[in-house]
């Protein structure tokens, strides 16, 4: 089964099962928040990619955390604005209602490094 | 198959709370409300319905998903008053040009004495994620409060004067056009309470996010929903023809003495009588072409973004020939002619005044969509028995049988004794209310008074749906028919006597209609 198809199937039961338009926009809403990303190491710069200098940095205190690799969690989405979407989202299929795909989000670490998560556009067709 | 979500499977009449669905299970939903005097922005059997360009077509993969006594739609949705799915929008869906959707919601209105205020609130609608900026746009209207004379033109002088709420009363598929109604209504128990406009406006909501706009205008003035009766008749007045005398004996007379003093004269009254014209105000209906038309606009629906009004009309052509009629003289009139002067009535003559005249005409009765053409008669003969001239004619002395033709069957209806005013009457067409629920009803009749007539009686169940009843036609009432913006639907079954406070639904998503229900009815 496709992410999509189990998107729809869900939100199938949930409105079938439903008795107001409240839920119908609950259950959207539900349906619609980012998806927990896997975390990943930040990748290296290349040996002598960059030419020597001089470093500098301000001493501060480390954190502790759990996390292992190169971020700091927690990650924090800064501003909305800076949210992008893929033109095409989920339609419903009255043509009322549309279930927006992300395509870009950006988010900051503790230690204030931040990074860009793309996601996939949807596709066009998904398995019957 | 394209990856999209299927919403709300749940479609079908809407009545005590509940939707009927397609295997006949009741399903509990919200009902748009119904207040009968405090009229709200959304009509509680009202519809509107939304379509979307562009979406495909539900397949039977998909419809197989839709649960038991549910059904998916595509690119189409209704709104219930101003409710979709349930939840109260308060307003309605504009959709962009391929682009967004808005919500288009009245966010205040205040009804003054001569002026409307209010304010739209625009938000985007149905993309979750985003927030969407809410703007406010203020509209003003060159109208108010109902006065007692529109509210007498719209058949709603029983509570409707001094009130005023602001209704959707129509909008496009598209939402780029919207109409919204000022309305008013009867209060008084009994009555028809049914919702009156008396005012029409246009909306048109045009840009997106950047330029997103609203205008609105008016449409049409009470003149233009309640406009003068046009009526073309002849001029003047008419009066029956007296009997001329007609000398058919002349004897003389002598004196003591012997000699001629004058003759005794013998009359004969006989002879073609009808109307001639006279300066005075006369009962009687002069001959001639009489034309009328009187019609009431009760809804506007759009054609596309266009507007159509929606009226009930009644006119008529009516061909009255001169009546040929004939004195006949019974019992002779005697005269003393007297030589030295003067002359003195020895005998009155009894005569009798005796003929008819065929009146003949055609009239179409039009409510919404729906059409009656009306073909009548009126075999009018006039007979006074005998009477004395001169001493008075009898006043009722006129049998009309009046015949009318049309969708609702045929009514013939005798009416003897009446007064000679009626003799060869025009048959007049009249919108007017019911005396006591003020219902609206055209009427073809000779005295519409005492029912003699051909009656249509009209109920303005909602936005979209006015249905039809006969009325007044001696039998007892029965529905003919419903209109709608997409036709005529024929009707039958007993009109019930309360059928002023029943209430209907059209649903311009399927086409069906429901009509004379105790309970506020609409569909989903």
């Amino acid at each position: 089964m496709s992410k999509t198809e189990g998107l729809r199937g869900s939100v199938v039961g949930a409105l079938s099962g439903r008795s107001t338009g409240r839920d119908v926009v609950d259950t959207l809403g539900r349906l619609v928040r980012p998806q927990r990303e896997r975390k990943t190491l930040r990748a290296l710069d290349k040996k002598g990619a960059q030419p020597a200098q001089r470093g500098k940095a301000d001493w501060v205190q480390a954190r502790p955390s759990g996390a292992a690799g190169g971020v700091d969690w927690p990650l924090v989405e800064q501003s909305f604005a800076q949210r992008e979407y893929w033109p095409e989202g989920l339609l419903s299929s009255d043509g009322l209602f549309m279930l927006p795909a992300l395509k870009k989000v950006v988010l900051t670490d503790a230690s204030g490094t931040t990074g860009e998560v793309h996601f996939a556009q949807p596709p066009d067709e998904v398995a019957p | 198959m394209s990856s999209r979500l299927l919403v709300w499977p749940w479609h079908g009449l809407l009545r005590d709370g509940g939707i009927t669905l397609s295997n006949g299970e009741v399903r509990a939903h919200p009902q748009p409300p119904n207040e009968l005097n405090n009229l709200s922005f959304g009509g509680a059997c009202d519809t509107h319905l939304i379509q979307v360009d562009g979406i495909d077509a539900i397949t039977s993969s998909e419809a197989a998903m839709a649960p038991d006594g549910g059904e998916w739609w595509a690119g189409r949705a209704l709104l219930s008053g101003t409710m979709l799915y349930g939840q109260q929008l308060g307003g309605w869906i504009y959709q962009e040009e391929e682009g967004p959707r808005w919500l288009v919601r009245l966010h205040s209105a205040s009804v003054g004495a001569s002026i409307t205020q209010g304010v739209f609130r625009v938000l985007r609608f149905g993309e979750f994620g985003g927030r969407s900026r809410v703007r406010d746009l203020p509209f003003s209207l060159n109208a108010g409060l109902c006065s007692s004379v529109d509210a007498t033109k719209v058949f709603a002088s029983l509570g409707g004067a001094g009130y005023g709420a602001l209704r959707l009363h129509a909008v496009s598929t598209t939402g780029r056009t919207a109409i919204l109604a000022l309305v008013t209504r009867n209060t008084l128990a009994g009555t028809d309470r049914r919702p009156r406009a008396y005012r029409f406006f246009r909306v048109d909501v045009v840009g997106g996010t950047e330029d997103l706009a609203i205008s609105v205008a008016p449409l049409y003035g009470i003149d233009d929903i309640a406009p003068a009766d046009e009526v073309e008749r002849p001029d003047g007045f008419v009066q029956l023809i007296a009997p001329t005398r007609q000398e058919i004996e002349r004897d003389p007379v002598y004196g003591t003495g012997g000699e001629l003093i004058g003759y005794r004269v013998t009359y004969s009254l006989s002879g073609p009588s009808g109307l001639e014209p006279t300066v005075l105000s006369s009962p009687h209906t002069v001959p001639g072409i009489y034309k009328a038309r009187e019609r009431l606009m009760t809804q506007v629906h759009l054609d596309g973004e266009l507007p159509r009004p929606a009226y009930i009309e009644v006119q008529s052509e009516c061909v009255v020939p001169q009546p040929s009629l004939a004195w006949n003289t019974l019992v002779p009139m005697i005269v003393f002619e007297n030589l030295s002067g003067g002359e003195s009535q020895e005998q009155a003559a009894v005569v009798r005044l005796a003929g008819g005249v065929t009146v003949t005409g055609t009239a179409s009765i039009r409510v919404g969509s729906w059409v009656d053409e009306v073909t009548y008669q009126v075999e009018s003969s006039m007979d006074t028995g005998s009477f004395t001239w001169g001493v008075g004619m009898p006043p009722n002395s006129v049998t009309n049988v009046s015949q009318f033709s049309g969708a609702l069957g045929t009514v013939m209806r005798p009416q003897a004794g009446v007064g000679n005013g009626q003799l060869g009457p025009s048959i007049l067409p009249l919108l007017a209310a019911n005396g006591t629920t003020r219902k609206p009803i055209c009427y073809l009749g000779v005295v519409v008074s005492n029912g003699l007539s051909y009656g249509v009686g009209v109920d303005l169940y909602s936005n979209n749906l006015m249905g039809i009843a006969s009325a007044g036609n001696g039998a007892s009432p029965a529905y003919a028919a419903a209109t709608t913006p997409l036709g005529a639907i024929s009707l039958s079954g007993a009109y019930p006597a309360d059928g002023h406070s029943r209430y209907g639904s059209f649903n311009p998503a399927t086409g069906q209609v429901v009509v004379g229900t105790s309970t506020p009815v609409t569909w989903i």
